[in-house]
């Protein structure tokens, strides 16, 4: 089953802050152990804004592996920009997660 | 009378001049304050920030603010068309600046479609790659952002931006007067050992680092810097009594530059200054090599 988030619909022009962004996660959040796939599509509108992406995702890849994240979820028509602004967090994300992971404590 | 005498250039180089005296402006016994720019020939957005955050603070303080315009002529021009003069003119009411022009603006909260509109007055008289742009517009958005989330000031910030056609580069100041990058992160259990301003601004740049407790943040400043490292530009920091200054020119790696400020400010100061014709951009090299995940 798939559980799809429409960001214009859903967020409207409110896609800079983080306060915006934790309305897209708390549905994905909502919807994790709900479905088998989760679709986000980005209207093509240019977002630009790491507050915005970081509240989404952030949580999640420092929650998941690489691998979990892409089997849940799925971005459709996401600006070239906004996509390779999206992986960056991500990555930076999961270098956390990795780094949090081998540091003892 | 409080007479605020500025240098001939009003520039970063002469941040020191310029705070200290500002500083003694703000705290002054005299009711009123006149900004003296009469001998000015040149100013840079972290001056024309600082300078009219500085009158915005004068008046919180029951001050009265008025300005000797500068007789440079270019200069005067320039800052009459930026509404430079305005500031501190009128009451609290005449403080909401309204200027149709993106050089100089004041915030109270986050505007997103002024970083759009300051992106096309720099095009308008510099070229610029999409990615620059693109770039720049992230920089701004997230510089904001940060001020919003960190400082905890009902001031808002500062922005301005300039290009320099000559030079082939634009500088953009963001510029607010809340509590400072020390005691932002040291309010945080993790970051309470900190004691001076300049490990405070070196380690706002690292990833994940944020004063945000409880939440995720932390990944502004740390993209700024890699486009400003892609894109070979520099970056001054200016927190508390620190000041610290990254410069990715030519190529050849990072110059770091650190120095304690001879008075101490309540606030922070980003100054970005961006090569306009700089290609490769956001992403790093080495990302770019990685499979993308999405």
């Amino acid at each position: 089953m798939e559980y799809m988030i429409n960001i214009i619909e859903t967020c409207g022009k409110n896609i800079v802050t983080r306060d915006d962004g934790k309305v897209v996660h708390d549905l994905i959040i909502d919807q994790w152990n709900k479905v088998d796939t989760i679709r986000i599509d980005f209207g093509n509108v240019l977002v630009a804004s790491v507050s915005f992406f970081d509240e989404i995702f952030g949580q999640l890849a420092l929650e998941y592996s690489r691998g979990e994240l892409t089997k849940k979820i799925d971005v459709d028509n996401i600006q070239e920009f906004d996509r390779a602004l999206l992986n960056d967090i991500i990555r930076s994300r999961l270098r956390q997660r990795e780094y949090k992971t081998e540091t003892p404590h | 009378m409080h007479v605020v005498k500025f240098p001939l250039l009003l520039t970063i180089r002469n941040a020191n001049c310029i705070i200290e005296r500002c500083q003694a402006a703000i705290f002054s016994p005299d009711q009123e304050i006149l900004f003296d720019l009469s001998n000015c020939a040149f100013s840079d957005p972290f001056a024309i920030t600082f300078i009219v955050g500085a009158a915005k603070a004068c008046i919180a303080r029951g001050h009265v603010v008025s300005y000797r315009p500068a007789l440079n002529k270019k200069l005067n021009e320039y800052l009459t068309s930026i509404g430079f003069y305005e500031w501190g003119k009128g009451r609290d009411g005449a403080m909401k600046y309204a200027h149709h022009q993106a050089e100089l603006r004041h915030f109270n909260g986050l505007d997103p479609t002024y970083t759009s509109t300051i992106i096309n007055v720099l095009q308008s008289v510099l070229t610029m790659s999409q990615g620059v742009k693109d770039s720049l517009h992230l920089s701004i958005n997230e510089l904001m952002t940060n001020t919003f989330d960190h400082s905890e000031t009902l001031e808002g910030c500062f922005v301005c931006a300039q290009s320099y056609t000559e030079r082939g580069n634009v500088n953009i100041c963001i510029t607010d007067f809340g509590r400072g990058i020390l005691r932002a992160l040291s309010s945080v259990p993790t970051y309470a050992h900190l004691t001076n301003s300049i490990d405070a601004i070196k380690l706002a740049i690292e990833e994940g680092v944020s004063s945000r407790v409880g939440k995720l943040a932390g990944l502004g400043l740390t993209h700024i810097h890699r486009f400003l490292k892609v894109n070979e530009g520099e970056i001054h920091i200016m927190s508390g009594d620190g000041w610290v200054h990254w410069n990715y020119k030519n190529g050849n790696g990072v110059a770091i530059w650190q120095k304690k400020l001879r008075i101490a400010f309540e606030g922070t100061i980003v100054n970005i200054i961006a090569r306009a014709d700089g290609e490769g951009l956001y992403i790093l090299e080495s990302e770019m090599r990685d499979e993308p995940i999405f």
